[in-house]
Order: structure tokens, then sequence, then C-alpha cells
């Protein structure tokens, strides 16, 4: 008979919103996975203390994955912990924490690269774009510049979180197909790509019109150009953007001196 | 100004809300949520409205921020520069410098106030590292508790690391908006004429290295030429005519979106 309800699943999915909140160089994200999962297991194990006690001990151990995909690693465990017999509590410990080591590695590598190499970056290049191109001395457009960004960044989070949450709980012997099945990669590429496009059409309307900033003639134009390609150059070359602007700031003075 | 003249002459009480409201913002930089509400382009504003009613500067040097410090992604044990803390202190540190400072032009204050802000943004970047350590140590002080099933103490664990984080950077903020404040005030007025100058230049090509920022990280072989044509063709047309920016913004949106449907998705279904 299923102890866990959906309530209780959306409430775990709530409290994930604090998993790095005790982040440690040592175990990660191990508070706060027990934090998220602790109403489940308290559950779980009503009238076993001992097991309770067992549950709490194994997952306060070593715990990383990222932030909106640990959805399915919660999920999976209270699935398992909820399934799999009491019996020999050694065979129950080893088959959770083999499916918890097994599940993170994957999900952070899709979730890091989706959102902090792809969606993040877009909502947040939208953001700006409306507010450069709007005009910066604009309140109200500031406004829909922040709502624009706040939009594209947390309704495909929440989706997915929640999505993967009932997913891995209720089908999880679906979910690893799912998550093969989904093209992540071309999802990213595609957000790159589209962000390409209106990074160029920013560019330009940059370079080319004194309304919307400081550029003016087309010499300033190719300055700017000079300094794109060079700074290009030099994060290809894994160089800091501290360092960009430290040497930037450097060579300012010296022309500064000169002319 | 001296110190003691220039800490009576600003308001305590708005020192303190910000400090407060930028320590909450920092909370979900990382911490809890990471909904965005704490990224520069929305901190910068806010804060800088909060300390002097400045919105306008806070949106100009959080929009630079957010350009520059986009690519931050907190991966692992990886403890990047906040660009929250970057943008907040920009805001308070220009608005007040545009208060106090009588200067010909804005952009050297502005360039000032973010190369100053830059300095903080790394020390916040600092104190979250010391932040995890001391989480280490409080997971360790209450580690044997829970084992032993007494399951407040993960609560414990976890109020005791966001009271940490939050009373460490609600002083850090109070510090930098007050004396912080002072000192960009009180060193900008003994810069050479060269250095505002090289400040001018350096604040005219930051949007240059912000895009630089954007484009490494979105580069992909079709979004360089996607890059290259929109660039081409908006040069063009705004170079001779300015149509409405956001029409052409929708225009270029679509585009971009026909672009990925036949390199990405249209190409795999032939």
């Amino acid at each position: 008979m299923k102890k866990i309800s959906a309530w209780d699943l959306l409430w775990s999915g709530l409290k994930l919103n604090f998993l790095q909140a005790s982040w440690n160089f040592e175990r990660l994200q191990n508070a706060g996975f027990l934090f998220s999962i602790r109403n489940i297991l308290r559950k779980i194990y009503d009238k076993d203390p001992q097991g309770f006690a067992g549950a709490l001990k194994r997952h306060i151990g070593f715990f990383n994955t990222h932030i909106f995909f640990s959805s399915a690693a919660l999920g999976v465990i209270a699935r398992l912990e909820e399934t799999v017999s009491n019996n020999d509590p050694q065979a129950k410990e080893r088959e959770i924490e083999n499916t918890k080591m097994g599940i993170m590695g994957p999900l952070a590598a899709i979730g890091d690269s989706l959102f902090w190499s792809g969606i993040k970056p877009f909502a947040l290049l939208i953001g700006v774009v409306i507010v450069m191109l709007g005009g910066t001395a604009k309140p109200g457009l500031w406004i829909w510049a922040v709502l624009t960004a706040f939009v594209i960044y947390n309704v495909p989070k929440v989706a997915i979180k929640y999505f993967l949450l009932f997913k891995a709980y209720y089908q999880h012997q679906q979910l690893f197909g799912l998550i093969q099945r989904i093209k992540f990669q071309d999802i990213l590429k595609s957000i790159k790509i589209t962000g390409m496009g209106i990074l160029g059409m920013f560019t330009a309307v940059y370079a080319a019109t004194d309304e919307y900033f400081v550029a003016s003639h087309f010499v300033d134009s190719l300055l700017l150009a000079g300094v794109f390609f060079i700074t290009v150059s030099a994060l290809k070359r894994k160089v800091s953007v501290s360092r960009i602007l430290m040497v930037l700031m450097v060579v300012c003075i010296i022309i500064a001196y000169i002319f | 100004m001296e110190l003691q003249y220039f800490l009576t002459d600003i308001n305590i009480y708005t020192v303190l809300l910000a400090a407060f409201v930028g320590a909450l913002l920092e909370i979900d930089n990382y911490f809890v949520g990471m909904s965005l509400i704490s990224q520069p382009i929305f901190a910068g504003a806010l804060i800088g409205y909060l300390f002097n009613g400045d919105i306008y500067t806070g949106v100009l040097v959080g929009a630079i921020a957010q350009l520059l410090w986009i690519n931050a992604p907190p991966v692992g044990a990886y403890v990047p520069p906040s660009a929250s803390a970057i943008a907040m202190s920009a805001a308070v540190f220009a608005s007040s410098m545009g208060q106090h400072i009588q200067a010909d032009s804005k952009e050297p204050v502005l360039m000032f106030a973010l190369f100053c802000a830059a300095g903080v943004g790394y020390f916040v970047g600092l104190m979250d590292v010391w932040n995890r350590k001391f989480n280490t140590k409080v997971m360790h002080l209450f580690e044997d508790k829970i084992k032993a099933g007494r399951e407040s103490f993960i609560s414990a664990i976890q109020i005791t690391a966001i009271l940490g984080k939050l009373i460490r950077d609600f002083i850090g903020y109070a510090v930098v908006f007050s004396i912080g404040v002072y000192l960009a005030n009180a060193i900008y007025v003994t810069l050479p004429e060269q250095i505002i100058d090289a400040l001018s230049i350096a604040f005219w090509a930051m949007p240059a290295v912000g895009i630089a920022v954007v484009f490494d990280m979105f580069r992909t072989k079709t979004g360089e030429g996607l890059f290259a044509a929109v660039f081409a063709v908006t040069y063009v047309i705004f170079s001779f005519k300015k149509p409405d920016v956001f029409l052409f913004l929708a225009a270029v949106l679509t585009a971009s979106l026909f672009v990925v449907y036949n390199s990405v998705w249209g190409k795999k279904e032939q």
C-alpha cells in the first residue's frame, strides 16, 4: 500500500528550493537533500524508529546534482525507500545508495549544461537587450525586461522540476528512457543559436545608432569591433573577465596619457 | 569630506535597509531558490532605488554587470564572484558619487563604481567559501544527533547555514554601503585627469566586452553564421532608417527560430 501522497511529494519538491542552503565542501548538498526528503521518510518509517534512524544516516552521506534536476533523484529514492523490503537492511542500503550515486552524475551534467549554459544566460540576455535597446531611463521597460527574463527562466525550471519529481516517483521505470529520449543537446543548441541571432541584432543596433547607447561613428564602431574580437579571442584562451577588465583599464590609462 | 561627516550625512536606516535587502537577494543567488531575482539586472536597480531613489543608474550598471558576468555558473565546488554583489555595490557607489561629486560626465563615475564593485564581488565570493567551510562544521556538530534519529537537527543545520550567510552578508553590505561608499568618493576626487579620461574610454568599451562574453558563451558554428548575417542586415537597416526596435527584435527572433528549425530539428527529421 502506498504511504506517500502527491501532496507529500509536492511538499518535498518545494523544500528542494533549500537544497543548497547548507552546501558544504565535504558532502555538498547532503543536508539539503535530507531536509527535502525528511517528511517522506517519516511517513514510510512511521512505526519503525530504527528504520527511520537508518534512513537518516543513509541520506546524510554525499549528495550532489543539479538543483532543478534533483527532483528526479528525490522521486526515485522516495519510491525505493517505500518499495524495497526492510527484511535485509544492508541490501536495501546498497540498492538505494547505488541508485543515488548512479543517478546524480547524469542529472547534474544535463542540468548544468541546459540551465547554466543555456536557459539562464538566454533569459538574462533577453532582459538586458530589452533594457538597453528600449532605453535604460525607462523604469517601466525595466519591469518588463525583468518579468520577461523571469518567465523565460522560471517556467521551464518549475515545469522540469515537478514533471521529473512525479514521473520519477510514479513511473520510475520509464524515467531513464524518457531522459534519454529528450534531446537536451539539441534544445541547448537551439537556445544558443537563437541567442546568437538576438545578440547579432543587439550588437548592430548598438554599433549603428547613437540613440540607443554610446557608439556614434563608423570609426568608433571599428574600434569597438577590435575590442570585441580581442575579448572573444582572450575568452577562447580561458582568460577571466576580471583579467580582461584589468588589461582594458591599463590600455585605457596608457591611451589617456599619450593622447 | 572627512569620514565622520560623511557618515553623519548618509541615512543609516537607508544603508541598513539596502544591506538587508542585498543580503536577502544574495541568498537567492546560489543558496535558496535561485529564481533570478538576485541577478544584476534586477538587484542593481532595486538597491539603487532603495539607496538613493536612483533606479536609472542601477539599471545601467546592472545591465552592464549582467553582460560581463553572465557566464559564472555555480557548478560543483566552484565559487564564482558574485555578479549580484557587483551590480548592487556599483549601483550604490555610482548613485552616491553622482550626488557628492561634481563630475563633467557620468561615464567615468560609472566605470569607477563598476571597478570598485568588482572587488566587492570577488570578496563576497570569498565569503561564500568561508560560509561553505562553516556549513561543514555545523554539519559535523549535528551529525551524530541526526544519525540517532533526531530529525529536528536537520532543520537546525539549514537554519544555521542560512542565518550565518544572511548575517555575514548583511554586515558586509552595511560596511560596503557606508564606509565603502565613503572610500569610493574619497578616492575618486583624488584621481588625476588622465585616469578620469581612461575610465571614460573603458566605460565606452564595456558593452563591446559584455557582448563578447555572451558571444563566447553561445558560440556554435551555425550561431556564428547567424550572428554575422543578422548583424550585417541590422547594421545596414539601422544606419539608414530606424524601425521600431521591438518589432525588429520580434522579426529577428522569428528568423532565428526558423534557422533553429532548419539546422537542428528539421535536419533530424529528414
